[in-house]
């Protein structure tokens, strides 16, 4: 039984074009391998880019075909306006994490001949159709499998990269997304049974058609879908992982992971979380609202102390991510919105961040805050890029970050004015940390040499032509979607006009 | 007058029904044979030939099965979907074996091959007739011959002491488990009246009758040592680690697959209908199985240890589909056997390329940055590993998926214990699987001669030792060329001294376990092709899940 074929072979194209790119990459030489990942990256993003053209008015293209029904397993991809700019940010960001340098491994006591470009290129390919299976999915087992595949090519990302404590880290995020994930395994896996006893046969997505849940079993299944959801955005008192990955992977590793891996838990909390369960959302709902003002403070308070560059765009994100979850469960139509919208922009903003961030913790060779100061009348275009991101973090008005923050803070209001208020000071803090680091980098004193290798901000360069390749794109969608939100929200109204 | 002779009429049907069998066996009187006549340069074509029956005995297998022959030997041995699900489940174990021992015991230089690989086929015969007798006297035959077979080749590395003391426990411990079947068969012949598992049986004194619940608990410890459940898996880590890496497959996946072939025909088959019986040992037993395996390989360091607990856990997970006790479960715990075979072999043949003829480099210290070493072996070991935990895509995650879906209706509890325990393993497994891709850090390169100041004499001691022959009788130096070579060099043999301690401080030192000359030696064209086997199997029998568990259930549905 084959429903839509042509939709299906398009999506399942969009969706299995990196993994090709990575099984290709497997048998071409180390030198080409950054050529072919552009390839199939400029390929993907024209892809979507038909897909955004196709859907972007509304509208739904779906299509799936049966692989195993007895244990409810379909091949079914689907797109629409609750995923279509998520698949778009993964284009993005994937070509825009081929783009930026590869970067360089300290030699290992073996001796190892080269950076493995092969390995890293493909396993980011290979992540790219992990997040897109996420995304496209239209069948829960399928949306599982992806759920938990992503972590392979994660993994090989963040165990080889991560700098010199990469096993320890890459291990404790497996650890834990993989805990998370199998508690959530056991709510799709009792979804099935709940459907199997309803006489509709194991198949979990009964729940799209026809099955009827009560509130408690609602709460139970819920419950296990937002135990893989809280680990993998991450919120706050599970966001342990998060600071080494985030703070010790290379930057463009950490564009996939905090720009588009954590939009997954954002866009599984709201299809097979609030949208799917919503009765059983009801009762969870303070709970993981309380934990989402706990990210946006947390975060914010720890970037303020932060004395590590990447750490504190880290701490950043943690903070922009609780905003998204307290618009994705305040169950407003503003609110939910508000994420997805957001979700688009804090993945571009956030990319640019850690980008802009990592080249600059290149030229001097540290990490340390202490070692940055006096780069704005030395490195013009550095300070004003920089200036209009950390603009962009904290949700002027005019660029992107401003539309989606105000629709969830409505969406919040309107669930729990306490929440909405607590959040307010999660933006305070945000306009208080973004100047402090601004400060800090680009205006005082020049930073002595800290060490031989640090040249001090004397002998620093400006931006180059291959970095800005990489940041003016990302500026032009974060001023684009400023200026003309109504660009995505036309789409992603439609999606709530029933008005939940 | 001396009663009549009792007329047996054995027609071709009967001889056709034992067809694979009748394979193996006239495979192994030929290897015996042909290892005589065949010159030592030439000794690899025993390898070959091994393989050659174990072709052909699945090649007959599916003809048997195909055609649809009758049970023969009066319904003794059957050859229904069943037994060719399961025998070819467990040939296939047996050909990864013979494929990565053909380049181990060149490696290792065992002189007896002929022997190795008859006794690998006669346990192998022993396994197929658990799987396809259907009578408690054909499956104690079965049970029998494949024990014989094992605790010859556990043992087979005589050199090393901790292999012979494999050998010793396993025949104590299996001897009694297999007693034990045997009193629990005298116990189910006085409830049910007959010893044939062909039909349906019941208990002439009703379903919860002493006698029945006695003779399925006394069953159920025989054979639920032999799939090493919990509690009576207390040789299986000692076991795995001291037998030759090779045997240890052998015995992960043939002994597992054949043993609970036996569980699902009398369980899930001829006592299905008294499952209130069993139900409930059963059900304890997994629980213990999914619960102590996981937990007692959190904290193991030795990889091949590692692995049996694991095997364990594994045991409990397959014990699930059993305890749930229909065609779906069933089914499902069939299709388990098949991934678990392919990823588990696939993993034991990776240790089986990095163990050294002394029996170590298989810690997880001296496989730190493996992938640095030998990058084939590190991603084969590496997807074997992703694929035990039950991550998706691979074929780990769809076993244990149709598993849990089937279970979930009716065993929640398991379920659910299940799942939790599936996230406890993921952190045992992927430690191994960081360890290596992990970069060589700093703290774990050689430590500087006599760092330590409080260990400082247990060093000259160890140096003292060394300087004794005996010493070097006992302890044939792991790295050095061989054993002539310590007669020559003491300088190595201080070096070796000094391996020992820094490995008795578990900090072993990663460049003098690369520069050995036996460190794993290369990965040669069978362990190549074995690897790429269990590395395809890993990979497509999750997307072939639709057809392997139709084709599974088919089998399960014969047992009724």
């Amino acid at each position: 039984m084959i429903l839509g074929i042509d939709n299906l072979l398009y999506l399942a194209a969009i969706l299995f074009l990196p993994l090709l790119g990575s099984l290709l990459l497997a048998v071409v030489p180390q030198r080409a391998a950054k050529r072919v990942a552009l390839l199939f990256s400029g390929l993907l993003l024209l892809l979507a880019a038909g897909l955004v053209y196709e859907v972007g008015g509304g509208g739904v293209r779906a299509g799936g075909l049966a692989w195993y029904e007895p244990i409810g397993l379909r091949f079914a991809l689907k797109a629409d306006a609750l995923n279509l700019w998520l698949v778009a940010l993964t284009a993005i960001l994937l070509l825009i994490a081929v783009l930026a340098p590869t970067p360089t491994l300290p030699p290992t006591s073996r001796g190892e001949d080269s950076p493995p470009a092969k390995l890293y290129y493909g396993s980011m390919l290979a992540l790219a159709t992990g997040m897109l299976g996420v995304f496209l999915s239209d069948s829960i087992f399928l949306f599982y499998i992806f759920w938990e595949a992503m972590l392979i090519p994660a993994y090989f990302l963040v165990s080889r990269f991560a700098g010199p404590r990469a096993g320890q880290i890459a291990l404790r995020f497996l650890i834990y997304t993989i805990g998370g994930g199998l508690l959530m395994l056991t709510g799709l896996i009792g979804l099935g049974a709940a459907a199997a006893s309803a006489g509709l046969g194991f198949n979990p997505d009964a729940i799209f058609s026809g099955l009827r849940l009560g509130a408690e079993a609602q709460g139970f299944v819920f419950a296990a879908v937002v135990a893989g959801v809280m680990v993998k955005i991450p919120l706050f008192p599970f966001h342990s992982w998060l600071p080494d990955v985030y703070g010790e992977s290379p930057a463009p590793v950490v564009v996939l992971i905090a720009g588009v891996m954590s939009k997954t838990g954002i866009y599984a909390l709201l299809r097979y979380g609030v949208l799917m369960l919503p009765e059983g959302a009801r009762g969870w709902q303070p709970l993981i609202a309380g934990m989402a003002v706990g990210s946006i403070l947390y975060g914010a308070l720890n970037a303020l102390g932060a004395t590590s560059l990447q750490r504190l765009v880290a701490y950043i994100s943690l903070s922009h991510m609780g905003f998204l979850a307290l618009g994705a469960i305040s169950m407003t139509a503003d609110g939910m919105s508000g994420a997805i919208l957001q979700s688009f922009n804090h993945g571009i903003i956030i990319a640019a961040m850690f980008l802009i961030a990592g080249m600059m913790q290149q030229r001097v060779g540290s990490t340390e805050l202490a070692a940055f100061g006096g780069w704005g009348k030395r490195l013009p275009v550095f300070a004003t890029l920089f200036l209009l991101f950390s603009l962009a973090t904290l949700g002027l008005p005019g660029l992107s970050g401003f539309s989606g923050e105000f629709m969830i803070m409505l969406g919040a209001y309107r669930y729990q004015p306490l929440y909405a208020i607590l959040a307010l000071v999660g933006v305070v803090l945000a306009a208080w940390y973004a100047v402090r680091l601004y400060q800090n980098v680009m205006h005082g004193p020049d930073a002595p040499p800290l060490s031989p290798a640090h040249p001090g901000s004397a002998g620093l360069v400006d931006a180059r032509g291959a970095e800005l390749l990489v940041l003016l794109p990302l500026l032009l969608l974060i001023v684009l979607v400023g200026v003309a939100p109504w660009l995505l929200t036309n789409s992603i109204v439609t999606l709530f006009v029933g008005g939940r | 007058m001396p009663s009549q002779a009792v007329q047996i009429n054995i027609t071709l049907n009967d001889w056709t029904a034992v067809s694979p069998l009748l394979v193996i066996a006239a495979s192994v009187l030929l290897l015996l044979v042909v290892d005589l006549i065949l010159p030592p340069q030439h000794k690899v074509w025993l390898a070959r030939l091994a393989l050659l029956g174990v072709v052909g005995a699945g090649f007959s297998t599916v003809v048997v099965a195909v055609a649809g022959v009758k049970p023969g030997f009066g319904g003794m041995v059957v050859a229904d979907a069943f037994a060719a699900y399961t025998n070819l489940t467990l040939l296939a174990g047996v050909a990864l074996t013979i494929l990565v021992s053909s380049s181990y015991i060149r490696r290792i230089h065992v002189l007896a091959s002929g022997e190795y690989y008859a006794l690998i086929l006669a346990s192998t015969l022993g396994m197929m007739l658990l799987a396809s007798g259907a009578h408690f006297m054909v499956q104690f035959l079965g049970l029998g011959l494949l024990s014989l077979g094992l605790y010859i080749l556990a043992g087979f590395t005589t050199d090393r002491a901790i292999s012979r003391e494999a050998a010793l426990k396993y025949f104590l411990l299996s001897s009694f488990a297999t007693a034990f079947f045997l009193y629990g068969v005298a116990f189910l012949y006085g409830a049910s009246g007959t010893t044939s598992l062909s039909g349906p049986l019941t208990s002439s004194f009703g379903d919860r009758s002493l006698f029945l619940q006695v003779g399925l608990g006394l069953v159920a410890v025989g054979l639920g040592f032999k799939v090493s459940a919990v509690p009576f898996h207390m040789w299986t880590p000692d076991v795995y680690q001291g037998a030759p890496a090779p045997v240890t497959l052998f015995m992960a996946v043939g002994t597992k697959a054949a043993a609970f072939a036996a569980i699902f025909r009398i369980f899930n088959g001829a006592f299905s209908d008294s499952a209130a019986s069993w139900q409930p040992i059963l059900w304890l037993i997994a629980v213990l199985t999914m619960i102590a395996g996981n937990l007692l390989a959190l904290r193991q360091s030795e990889l091949k240890r590692l692995l049996a607990y694991s095997s364990v856990a594994h045991a409990g997970y397959i014990l699930v589909g059993v305890v749930t006790n229909t065609p779906q479960s069933v089914a499902a715990s069939l299709y388990y056997l098949a991934v678990y075979t392919a990823m588990n072999a696939g993993a034991f043949a990776v240790l089986a390329a990095v163990e050294r003829s002394d029996g170590r480099g298989t810690t997880l210290a001296e496989l730190r940055g493996l992938a640095t070493r030998k990058p084939v072996a590190a991603a084969a070991l590496g997807l074997f590993l992703f694929s035990l935990t039950g991550i998706p895509p691979l074929a780990g995650f769809f076993s244990k998926l149709a598993i849990f879906t089937a279970a979930a209706q009716t065993q929640l509890a398991l379920t659910v214990i299940g799942l939790a325990m599936s996230a406890v393993s993921a952190y045992y497994y992927l430690r191994v699987a960081v360890a290596l891709y992990a970069p060589l850090a700093p703290s774990l390169l050689p430590p500087a001669q006599g760092s330590g100041e409080d260990d400082a004499g247990g060093v000259t001691l160890l140096e003292e030792l060394a300087g004794t022959p005996t010493f070097s009788l006992n302890e044939p130096a792991p790295l050095s060329q061989g054993r002539t070579a310590v007669l020559e060099a003491p300088a190595v043999l201080k070096e070796n001294a000094l391996q020992l301690r820094s490995g008795m401080a578990t900090q072993v030192q990663p460049t003098s376990v690369a520069s050995s000359p036996e460190d794993g030696g290369i990965v040669q064209g069978p362990l190549y092709i074995a690897l790429g086997l269990a590395a395809a199997g890993t990979l497509l029998l999750g997307f072939l899940v639709g057809p392997m568990l139709d084709a599974a259930l088919r089998a399960a549905q014969t047992l009724r």
